[in-house]
């Protein structure tokens, strides 16, 4: 297995990002599901204002290292820090408190499932808000951020079924970006939509980042969010077989894997 | 209020809630309508018949049965009603506790409820009745311990459905605390299964209340109860056989009545879930069908060298939502057509009509489907020589086209011996022919393991091989890689051009993914909210699009698909040939 890692300066995020406390490092992680190892020493790192995405199939152990940093499945070893904190010795009390600071948010696949069919839009990004601050506070920052993603005031009120699929993935982001993570981890963000609303997602998740947001895509599919994506690693096997800036990784890939994953890609 | 609109246009709903309007009014109102004292004793007239006087007759104390009765509702009903709250607060609160607890306070809880279920009913109440002292009261908190199971198991298994959800998932990463999820989240969404699981134990603790009473447990004589009543009246049997009709009756019909409105809260319950789990095709759910209109459009003979013609195809639901708007689209012998199209953009539903399997509420309100230059007609009755004979299809999740609990191998043989009247021995040697045909070396393997222990892709494969069984013309492949990870689908769709050439196949494949279709098809269709917006040669298409949507999509594609960072690795890989490559 090469792993290729290339210098922080040839990426386009220029090396200041990098100077300041990254919004997740994690380094040597190793997540077992009883004897079998999904992860085997993984080390990735996001700046914050950063896209980095995180390319491999399924049972490449993408998800599992997601749900490693948000805390839903145990460490075996290594550390993840997000923001600066070493979350891999958390408690499930430290979680708790953890998760109400908003640090690192998950945006998940289908919005559909993800989002409350019960919930007005409003309600949605409200939720994660309330838990913390005075109502009209939490008004105020729910509103900036519907803002931030695009949506117009006359959807506020409306459910789930009412909404596009990318105006529904934009809540989503909307709910997770209202609390002000660092960290905005998206799993499959765009594939459960239709061509037309992944533009706008994918364009939602650009924004947040260049506002200073930390965002880390996990995908099997890279081929709507290559263009945006600063850096990309590809995971295939439990392990990072190569990683480096975008156009480097998906225009001249050097893992026999990497070249497999992105030949494997229908052009037009 | 619209829940209450669609409950009262079911007949038997309305005569059950006027049912229990009745017996809640008689209950409230009894000590004002009662026609004499239900105390009342006249030793002169006992057991005597119905008479003006006394409708329903007299007891062996000479007491009125149909003031007694009325004046039984109210305890009766009541009775049973504090069964069901108790039943309801400690059987649906432990649950709650339950799933939201840690394992050993789970584990606990589980066990308790389970040997709760375990005890006599009627035993276990007698026995509390002799504890707590013989009061209805305490009878009825020995029915609720017991019922309590009942609500325990209905609401656990949903708590924890809900409490595995997205929605709860994404509150508690946002750190919300846990009350505030079960009041937000948990409660709404378990209170139709509440609704249902009170109307049967209701309907339950009134029988068991009649038991009770009729035991002796409970309520002390001469107060009235419907059961009490049974109970006396039994004993005279011999002498007067209808008296205990009445009280009977009012159990039997109060209970139906509950019953019955439990069950159409219930299906309401289905009804009003079913919209919200796929709002993207909703359109297509939506009514009931008009199949005339396709009739009346005369006949043509449909050229002969386009082995599907569709002309002017209109598709509609009942309630007047036109899904496909007069669609034309020609599928040419040997060619390789594209269908482009978001979801609820009609492609799907221009597919499902040509196989003629539009879903319910949907039909083809005008146009012609012609195949090898026959007319097909509107409804599906001509079509089944087609299916898997001359048409083979495969669809988006291959999971779902097989069974889970039969080998592979077993299905296929199943299908080859359906479709070509093959023995069994002669069967299995064609599907290992067919599986090795497919791309599997071990085919014996395969054959002997179940759908699970298969990935996407080799099930993909196996569903090809199932539709290419028959020797059709037309494979039909609608979003048959959409499920699949970037590698498995180039498999695919290699196999599926493979499979194309070496059986002079003609392939129809629908897709929202232009690249895919780009790849494999020579000629393309752009669906777009019902109206055939594009169309023309692939090249045409991507390079020179006339509409506006099919413009932006190749813009957008230009902009964030991987071709704006691929250009560096053209030098080093050739592209692959749009058309008839295939990795052996």
């Amino acid at each position: 297995m090469t792993t290729t890692v290339i210098a922080p300066e040839s990426a386009r995020v220029t090396t200041e990002a990098h100077e300041r406390r990254p919004a997740l490092s994690v380094r040597g992680l190793r997540v077992r599901y009883g004897s079998r190892e999904v992860l085997s020493g993984i080390d990735l790192r996001v700046a914050p204002g950063e896209i980095v995405g995180l390319i491999g199939e399924s049972g490449s152990g993408k998800t599992s290292l997601a749900r490693a940093v948000l805390g839903l499945v145990p460490v075996a070893a290594g550390s993840v820090e997000v923001d600066g904190q070493d979350v891999s010795t958390f408690t499930r009390g430290r979680w708790q408190s953890f998760r109400r600071s908003g640090s690192a948010q998950y945006v998940f696949q289908d919005p559909l499932s993800s989002l409350d069919s019960r919930f007005t839009v409003r309600a949605s990004v409200l939720e994660g808000l309330r838990e913390t601050l005075p109502r009209t506070e939490a008004e105020d920052r729910a509103a900036r951020a519907l803002r931030t993603v695009g949506l117009a005031e006359t959807l506020w009120d409306r459910r789930p079924g009412q909404l596009s699929g990318g105006q529904r993935q934009r809540v989503a982001i909307a709910r997770a970006t209202a609390v002000s993570p660092k960290l905005l981890i998206c799993d499959e963000p765009v594939s459960a939509l239709d061509a037309s609303s992944r533009i706008e997602v994918v364009r939602t998740l650009e924004t947040i980042a260049r506002a200073g947001t930390g965002v880390l895509i996990i995908s099997h599919d890279l081929s709507s969010l290559g263009a945006i994506a600063d850096r990309v690693s590809v995971l295939n096997e439990a392990q990072i077989v190569e990683s480096g800036p975008a156009a480097e990784v998906l225009g001249s890939p050097r893992h026999p894997y990497t070249r497999r994953l992105i030949d494997a890609i229908p052009t037009i | 209020m619209r829940t209450l609109r669609t409950l009262t246009s079911r007949p038997t709903a309305v005569v059950a809630i006027v049912v229990l309007a009745i017996v809640s009014v008689v209950a409230v109102a009894a000590p004002a309508i009662t026609p004499h004292d239900p105390l009342a004793q006249d030793t002169s007239h006992v057991l005597a018949g119905p008479s003006a006087a006394h409708w329903l007759g007299t007891d062996y104390l000479g007491r009125d049965i149909m003031s007694r009765l009325v004046a039984g509702t109210q305890l009766s009903v009541l009775a049973a009603a504090e069964a069901v709250v108790i039943a309801l607060l400690l059987g649906a609160g432990s649950a709650v506790v339950a799933v939201f607890s840690p394992q050993p306070v789970r584990w606990v809880l589980e066990r308790v409820f389970d040997s709760f279920m375990a005890l006599p009913f009627i035993t276990f109440a007698v026995a509390i009745g002799a504890l707590l002292g013989n009061s209805i009261h305490a009878a009825m908190v020995a029915v609720g311990v017991l019922a309590a199971p009942t609500f325990f198991r209905v609401v656990r298994a949903s708590v924890l459905e809900i409490s595995h959800t997205q929605y709860v998932e994404a509150a508690r990463l946002l750190g919300v605390r846990l009350p505030r999820i079960i009041r937000t989240h948990v409660i709404p969404r378990i209170v139709p299964v509440l609704l249902v699981t009170s109307a049967s134990v209701l309907a339950a603790s009134l029988l068991v209340v009649a038991s009770l009473t009729f035991l002796g447990v409970g309520v002390q004589p001469p107060t009235p109860t419907w059961g009490g009543m049974l109970s006396a009246d039994l004993s005279y049997l011999a002498l007067r056989p209808w008296n205990p009709v009445a009280p009977a009756a009012a159990i039997m019909i109060t209970v139906a009545a509950v019953s019955i409105l439990a069950d159409r809260i219930r299906d309401l319950g289905d009804g009003t879930r079913a919209p919200e789990a796929a709002p993207d095709d909703g359109r297509a759910g939506e009514v009931t069908l008009s199949d005339d209109a396709a009739a009346a459009v005369p006949a043509q003979p449909a050229p002969a060298d386009a082995l599907v013609a569709i002309d002017d195809l209109c598709i509609s639901t009942e309630a007047g939502t036109d899904l496909v708007r007069r669609a034309s689209l020609r599928v040419p012998r040997g060619a390789s057509v594209g269908i482009l199209g978001e979801s609820g953009s009609g492609k799907t539903m221009t597919v499902r009509a040509l196989l003629g399997v539009l879903p319910d509420g949907v039909s083809v309100t005008g146009g012609r489907i012609a195949f090898d230059g026959a007319e097909l007609a509107p409804d599906a009755v001509g079509r089944r020589d087609l299916h898997g004979r001359r048409i083979g299809t495969v669809f988006q999740d291959p999971s779902t086209w097989i069974t889970p609990h039969l080998t592979v191998g077993a299905q296929v043989d199943e299908v080859l011996r359906h479709t070509h009247g093959l023995s069994k021995k002669s069967a299995a040697a064609t599907r290992d022919d067919l599986f090795r045909h497919v791309g599997f070396r071990d085919v014996q393997r395969v054959a002997h393991q179940y759908p699970h222990e298969l990935s996407g892709g080799m099930l993909q494969r196996i569903l090809l091989a199932i539709a290419v069984t028959g020797e059709p013309d037309l494979l039909i492949a609608d979003e048959a890689t959409t499920a699949l990870d970037v590698t498995v689908q180039a498999e695919v769709l290699d196999l599926i051009r493979r499979l194309r050439r070496e059986h002079a196949l003609t392939v129809l494949m629908i897709s929202h993914d232009l690249a895919v279709l780009a790849h494999s098809c020579e000629y393309l269709y752009v669906f777009r909210d019902g109206d055939l917006v594009e169309e023309g040669p692939t090249e045409q298409v991507l390079h020179a699009p006339h509409h506006p949507y099919t413009q932006s999509l190749i813009a957008d594609h230009a902009v964030f698909g991987i071709e704006a960072l691929r250009h560096a690795s053209r030098s080093t890989h050739t592209p692959a040939p749009p058309k008839e490559t295939t990795r052996l």
